[in-house]
Order: structure tokens, then sequence, then C-alpha cells
């Protein structure tokens, strides 16, 4: 499974960042991306208000029971996605990491009970809702439904967050909310990926 | 941590509150001290009492005026994190007040000249004292990838505290002072290992003379900390360093123009190039010392 695309969707459900890893996919149109970004807002609003109420309290605890039940809540497997830290393949720290790796623990997903996984015959797509209301989205070439895809795929787009909180947030010249034109986040995400 | 509740005056309680800091209109004006672990209150003791009742924790700081001046010194430390974004909002607040490029670099530039003009004295001072003297740090890089912990922060003021009682003064570790240095190449070196080490933690990468003109010299940071997280745009922020640079050679009698240029290199793609160019007088005044 490879990623195809990454995209990054502000709080608003505008599309500030897109970007494609494999140069022969076919591609949408940048008004067709838009729309993607717009509709998977609304749809993650949807799916977070029919959980039902009971689901969302229950699932406090295991960060389980969205509309895609990922299975496995026992105890929750960290694949490996490459590290952030002082110890990537290229040996240069990536971002404001000190140690290996700060997320080598399993975590528990603050998207209780939204949008996290859309499968479709040819691909699949991964949604990390991040508190503050950005969406990182993820559109693998392969369709899975397999929990160790999911898991890593959200793992994936934590990493993508912390490099977004470090060479976005970070830059005096990035207006929030607005299109990301960061060449250090595109260079760290593209090794980011690389990586996997 | 805890929120503090408004209480009203009926129930004004001492010893209630020991961390918290801020006016409080039931007590009135009280000295405020960062947050304490209670265990040192006792071991600490106290001075200068109080006049009212509602003085919380009377201790004696770990002298931050020791520490700030003791080469040897702990926790000398700023989040990188936290830096980084006290950068941003000074590189904003430079560009919003700016009309063109070369303005914002000013700006920029002359906030680090101040920051300069007093590190030369700090550095002097600090490298007065000798070397075993005090308690060993590990590191002591300024800007540190670690946030310190609350925790750990507090045991390291717990320690402080216990050790500051039968820590000999900063005086008795100084021998003789530092000679100020007179060559272009002395101060260079000076800003090229103990300016360094530090704000960044390690020494720049390399000090080179021009080839071409005399009065130039190269300072080389493959990888400049402040600028990591910026994206190269035209607006080069590390004049800040500069201006750093250029204040400690300027109040050490080293008039001089220093510049940045950006050199990308296939492994090192922020590695920026400090020129620091002498005024001819420093050359004149070279020719008459030898």
């Amino acid at each position: 499974m490879a990623i195809q695309t990454i995209l990054v969707i502000n709080k608003s459900g505008g599309l500030v960042y897109q970007r494609d890893f494999v140069a022969t996919a076919p591609r949408l149109s940048s008004n067709e991306y838009l729309i993607l970004a717009g509709t998977l807002q609304g749809i993650v609003a949807i799916a977070s208000q029919i959980t039902p109420k009971s689901l969302q309290i229950a699932g406090k605890g295991s960060a389980k029971g969205g509309v895609e039940p990922a299975g496995g809540a026992a105890a929750p497997l960290v694949p490996y996605v490459g590290t952030l830290g002082a110890t990537t393949a290229s040996g240069t720290p990536m971002g404001s990491f000190l140690g290996p790796d700060y997320f080598n623990d399993a975590f528990a997903s603050c998207n209780g009970r939204g949008l996290k996984h859309v499968t479709t015959d040819q691909n699949s797509l991964f949604l990390y809702q991040t508190l503050t209301g950005i969406k990182f989205v993820a559109v693998s070439t392969q369709p899975t439904t397999n929990a160790m895809a999911v898991a890593v795929a959200e793992n994936l787009l934590r990493k993508a967050y912390c490099l977004y909180a470090d060479y976005v947030m970070k830059n005096p010249f990035y207006e929030p909310e607005m299109p990301i034109k960061c060449e250090l986040f595109d260079q760290k995400l593209g090794v980011l990926v690389g990586q996997l | 941590m805890s929120q503090k509740i408004i209480s009203p005056s009926t129930s004004v309680n001492s010893t209630a509150h020991p961390g918290s800091t801020g006016y409080d209109y039931t007590i009135g004006p009280q000295q405020t001290l960062p947050e304490l672990p209670v265990s040192s209150s006792t071991t600490g003791g106290g001075i200068g009492g109080g006049a009212s009742t509602a003085v919380s924790t009377t201790l004696p700081l770990p002298s931050v005026y020791n520490e700030s001046l003791n080469p040897n010194a702990r926790n000398q430390h700023v989040s990188l994190s936290a830096y980084a974004f006290l950068f941003q909002e000074l590189v904003s607040q430079a560009r919003n007040a700016s009309k063109s490029v070369s303005e914002i670099e000013l700006r920029l530039h002359r906030s680090g000249y101040h920051i300069g003009i007093r590190l030369l004295e700090l550095l002097n001072f600090r490298s007065s004292v000798s070397a075993g003297f005090g308690s060993s740090s590990s590191s002591k890089a300024f800007f540190s990838k670690t946030a310190m912990n609350p925790s750990g922060n507090a045991l390291a003021l717990n320690g402080s505290l216990s050790s500051t009682q039968d820590e000999p003064s900063l005086a008795q570790g100084i021998s003789h002072m530092k000679r100020r240095d007179l060559k272009p190449v002395e101060i260079l070196q000076f800003i090229h290992s103990t300016v360094w080490s530090y704000l960044f933690g390690r020494v720049s990468d390399d000090l080179v003379k021009s080839s071409e003109r005399e009065n130039e010299f190269m300072l080389i940071d493959s990888a400049p900390m402040l600028t990591q997280f910026i994206s190269s745009t035209n607006v080069q922020c590390d004049f800040f360093v500069c201006g750093i640079i250029e204040g400690i050679l300027d109040s050490a009698s080293f008039p001089c123009n220093v510049t940045v240029h950006s050199v990308p290199e296939p492994n090192f793609e922020q590695k920026v190039v400090f020129v620091v160019k002498f005024e001819p007088q420093v050359l004149e005044r070279e020719a008459l010392r030898a």
C-alpha cells in the first residue's frame, strides 16, 4: 500500500494543502480537490451526529466507535512508520524532536466519533482529525479494510501533524487558515512518506 | 493546575493556596513566588517573614543572579519550540512595521544587536570563572530541544535550594578576570566557540578568512538553529544572529558590518554564511600593533 495523496483541510473545511506522491496516479483537478475537502468536512460532521450518544460515551476509553469500527480494541498495535527524531535515515532530525520518537507508544485517537476510514474498490481514504479541527487525509493506492493499515495510516498522519506543527505553524510567513506553501514542510513530508 | 476559587473575605486562609500567584483582593498585596513543592518550604526556612499573615511561602529563591553569572549553573535552557514562536512573533512584528524586505532584515538585525552587546559582557565574565568551580551541568545550550518539564524543574529547584546554602560565592571561583580580546581573530574565535556554544550548544561549523579581501571573515553554520523551521523566502531571518555578532564585535571595539548569505548544499539545505567585514580602522590598528 502506497500513499497516493495527502491533503490538509483547515477547520472551516477549506483545502489548504494537497500533494501527490505517485506520479502515475489519476489526478483530480484542483477544483475537485476543493469539493472533496468540503464534502469530507460535511461527512465528518454528520458522522459524529449519527454516532449514538451511548457509543460516544462508551468509546471514550478505547477511543473506538466511529462509523468504521476499526476492530481489535484490546491492545492497540503500534505500527512502525518511520521516525521524526534524531535517528532518521538521513541522519538529520526532522522538527523539534530530540529522542528517536515520541510516538512509539500507543495513542488514543481523539477522533472517537467521527469518520476515520473510507474504502472503495480502488482506493482507501484515511482521515485523522486533530483536537483543533484540522483534518489530515491520506489516500492510498489500494483498497484495504485491514485494521493494521488503518493504524499505520493514522500514525503516519499524526506524524504529518507533528511536521505541520513544526514547519508550518512556526513559520512566520504562514498565514493561519491559508494554503500552505512551505518548502520545508513539502520536503519533510516527502521524507516521511518515503520512509513508509 | 488547580484553578483558584475566589473565596469571600471571611474565609481567608493563609495556607490554602501556596502556589498561587497574582493579586488577590481578599488578601491584598503579597509577595508572589513561583510554585514550589511544599516539602521544600520546610527545609528552605523563611526569610523576611512578611508583615501580614497572608504571606504564603517565604523561601530564599534559588539565587537567580548568581546562577545567571555562573557558567556551570543548572537549567540554562529555553524550550526551542517556545523560542520558535517568540521568534515568529518578532519576525511578524518586523514585517508589519516594514515596507521593504531590507527594512525587515534591518529590524531583526537591530533586535539582535542589543542582545550581542549584553552577551559580550556576560560571556566574558563567565569565562573568567575557573572551569571546575561550582556545580557541573552536562549541556549548556541556551536553546534546548527539550522543554523543562514541571516535575524536573521542581526537582532541580529543590536541589539548588539545598545546595545554595553551602555553595561558595562566585567570586571565589575567579582568580583573574579574562583579558580583553585584542585581535580580530581572537574575538572571532570567541564568537565561533564560546558564543555559539552558549546560544546553540555547539561551536559553529567553520571560521574562515576571505582570500580576496583582507578585512573579511566568514562564520559558517550549516544548520542554523533559530531559523530551522522557516522555509526559505526572500527575507533572511538569520539577520537576527547577524545583529548578535555585530553587537558583540562593536562593543568589543571592532566596528564592522555583518551580513548573512544562504548557501544551500545537498546535505545542508539551510547552510548560511555570516560575512564579517571589519571597518578599515580595525586593520590600521592591527598594522600599528604589529
